[in-house]
């Protein structure tokens, strides 16, 4: 009875099918399983043998140092260098950057996987933290603000010619990097759009190829429908403290010596791969991983910028100082306090005419539409049933990137970036030849 | 984050964490002034009556973010470079042998401390584990009993006193050992004892007890125990990752006791 459920399931996983027609071609057949939107984002790839298979490459780490003027608070003592993830060539070639998601670090699980992917087919390769990333507000976030597009824009920038000048120091290595091309998922991929707008008036780079992978339309739409997210938890937002205990349990039980410890999504997404919770958890899960996401960001902001959210402004802190109260406020607020209590007044304060909807208008692909439309080199890879956009958002896409821009039909947020054809896809896109 | 600490250092750690931390580190939230109220306090937002999502017991707080950064900085600045210098020295496969002969020694502490716990099936399963490993195995270089589909479980005294009915006591950082608690600390006193009392055995001869070899048992099986974790200090770059670590390494404990 039991392995007749179970197949029925399966079966019923592989040939489920969009229910949405469209006017743009979407891409199917298409053998990602996955039908549901919030388990692919969970679960990922599930078969071993329908995740790309990439030859496994030794990634090595550099720092740079900080980018910012301000002297880096003692309690960030750790935070002082900018750490970015490589991977040369032997020869002469093209060099990528890969920019990570909300939260995420150089060495983000998909960033190795992007990585991996773009070394295969020649490129040299180097992981970035997301300007939302703890580390990088702290050494490199110019206003310690993070989410403003053009401003996170500039200081990855920054970033970036740092990475170049480093690696090409040596005299015998200045000839090693032929162009640039640039990728980056999720927030990255947002990133990824307006670093490429900034290169077109500047040049440093001339980017030859950018690949969006599954961005936000509008990040303040994005970020609260993950905020909204927490509130499916079953028993409703006030029993968020015992489900997360329940998460924090399954991952202690699923940790490994030989795992790393990662604060953003992979934490949990990790350990409920194999055995992701029912349908009533699945987006109380993905809303509780992005929570702690906003609360590191959150809390780095507030302590650099003594702004007062959660922290006290005249707060002395320092290495003994326990930081827990503070934690179990900002895990509880979540990106849209941030956007309305602290982000928009720090804005505000040194523009101000400037209102809520402006700013936030501001941070979407909208604003920079006719950019995109004309840049023929950046392409967009995304899927129809992404849990962070909002219905009907997903058409923007082919209407502005037309036949740059290619529409998975399921896969939810990032949950087929490693499946074969994706990869393969992705690939194609940066060699301009069929893999 | 777990090294073999010798019973010395124990014992020393022991009486210093408790002197510290009675005296110790204040944790409590200075200000140039009054304190200036933030937007956001736990009296706005959390609820009475709802359960805070940490509660792991931890009154030596300040002293144990002092040890958490120290052993950061003993990580990055020794124990790391020596965990490269150890990978370059030795190839993969004689890293594995070195680590299968210390699992079997890890797997006579089980055996004892199953023993202590009343669990005699699993007991069983150790003790073939440890002979197949002896005999097959090459005298515990090759891990043969894992490749018998030989459960391989991991006990301590710890959990021995956690199964007879011992609270944690305090969350404690031990100096390079990482997280730990009272009650776990006091465990590693009993199985140090038993792990070195084996050694000593393997390694005298009619000469005695050799402080030189004892010396490069230890070098390698703390270089083997860094090499098997792949955590690295400060690497999710979180203010709360000392929060983090507790809440993982805390609720881990008490997985494994239930176990």
């Amino acid at each position: 009875m039991h392995r007749l459920l179970i197949s029925g399931v399966v079966a019923w996983l592989f040939f489920a099918l969009p229910a949405a027609a469209s006017d743009y071609p979407i891409v199917d057949p298409y053998g990602y399983p996955v039908a549901d939107p919030f388990a692919a984002t969970v679960v990922g790839v599930p078969v071993k043998q329908l995740r790309a298979d990439l030859p496994p490459v030794k990634f090595r780490t550099r720092y740079l140092p900080k980018t910012v003027e301000r002297e880096i608070p003692d309690v960030l003592w750790y935070n002082r260098r900018i750490p970015y993830l490589y991977a040369m060539q032997r020869k002469p070639a093209p060099l990528a950057f890969v920019i990570a998601g909300t939260g995420a670090g150089h060495n983000s699980t998909n960033n190795q996987l992007l990585m991996r992917a773009l070394h295969a087919v020649g490129y040299h390769v180097v992981g970035l933290a997301s300007p939302s990333q703890a580390g990088f507000i702290t050494a490199a976030g110019s206003t310690g603000v993070p989410g403003n597009l053009p401003i996170d824009a500039e200081d990855l920038y920054k970033v970036m010619q740092g990475v170049r000048d480093d690696l090409t120091r040596r005299k015998r290595d200045r000839d090693l990097i032929t162009g640039y091309g640039l990728t980056g998922y999720s927030l990255g991929a947002m990133h990824s759009a307006y670093v490429a707008k900034l290169d077109q008036e500047r040049g440093d780079f001339n980017f030859s190829k950018v690949m969006l992978i599954n961005p936000p339309l509008s990040l303040y739409s994005s970020v609260s429908r993950l905020d909204r997210m927490i509130e499916s938890v079953p028993g409703g937002i006030d029993n968020f403290p015992a489900f997360f205990q329940s998460l924090v349990a399954q991952v202690s039980a699923a940790y490994q010596e030989s795992d790393t410890v990662a604060f953003d999504e992979t934490l949990f997404f990790k350990a409920f791969a194999e055995n992701p919770p029912g349908p009533d958890r699945l987006a109380g899960l993905i809303g509780a991983a992005f929570r702690i996401s906003a609360s590191n960001l959150i809390a780095t902001s507030d302590i650099i910028t003594r702004f007062g959210f959660a922290i006290p402004a005249n707060a002395q802190l320092n290495r003994s100082t326990s930081l827990t109260a503070f934690s179990q406020i900002t895990v509880r607020t979540g990106f849209t306090d941030y956007y309305h209590e602290m982000y928009f007044p720090f804005y505000q304060r040194q523009e101000p005419s400037l209102t809520r909807e402006e700013l936030a208008e501001r941070q979407t692909l909208i604003a920079i539409q006719g950019f995109l439309r004309s840049a023929d080199y950046i392409g967009v890879h995304h899927n129809q049933d992404d849990v962070i956009l909002a219905p009907g958002e997903i058409e923007f896409f082919p209407e502005v990137f037309g036949e740059r821009a290619k529409i998975y039909p399921r896969g939810g947020h990032l949950g087929n970036i490693s499946y074969i054809e994706n990869i393969r896809d992705f690939q194609t896109f940066f060699t301009g030849v069929a893999q | 984050m777990n090294y073999p600490v010798r019973l010395k250092n124990i014992a020393l750690l022991c009486s210093l964490v408790l002197c510290l931390g009675l005296t110790g580190c204040s944790t409590k939230l200075k200000t140039d002034g009054p304190v200036e109220e933030p937007l956001f306090t736990p009296e706005r937002i959390i609820d009475p009556g709802v359960t805070p999502l940490s509660d792991v017991n931890d009154p030596w707080e300040g002293l144990n973010r002092r040890i958490y950064n120290f052993n950061a900085r003993a990580d990055r600045w020794v124990l790391l470079p020596a965990v490269r210098g150890y990978r370059f020295i030795f190839p993969s496969f004689a890293r594995t042998g070195i680590r299968n002969v210390f699992n079997t020694f890890r797997d006579v502490v089980t055996f004892a401390n199953q023993l202590l716990q009343f669990k005699p099936k699993q007991a069983g399963h150790t003790t073939v584990r440890v002979a197949a490993n002896l005999t097959f195995g090459l005298l515990g270089t090759i891990d043969a009993a894992t490749a018998m589909k030989l459960p391989q479980y991991q006990e301590d005294f710890g959990q021995t006193l956690g199964r007879w009915g011992v609270g944690t006591g305090p969350y404690v950082v031990l100096p390079l050992y990482g997280p730990s608690n009272l009650r776990d600390t006091v465990g590693l006193i009993p199985d140090t004892l038993l792990q070195n009392y084996l050694w000593d055995q393997l390694l005298s001869d009619d000469d005695g007890y050799s402080a030189e070899r004892n010396a490069v048992r230890v070098t390698l099986q703390t270089l083997d125990a860094r090499d098997r974790v792949a955590f690295q200090y400060h690497s999710t770059t979180s203010p709360f990752e000392y929060e983090l670590v507790r809440l993982l390494a805390a609720t881990k404990r008490q997985l494994d006791v239930e176990k």
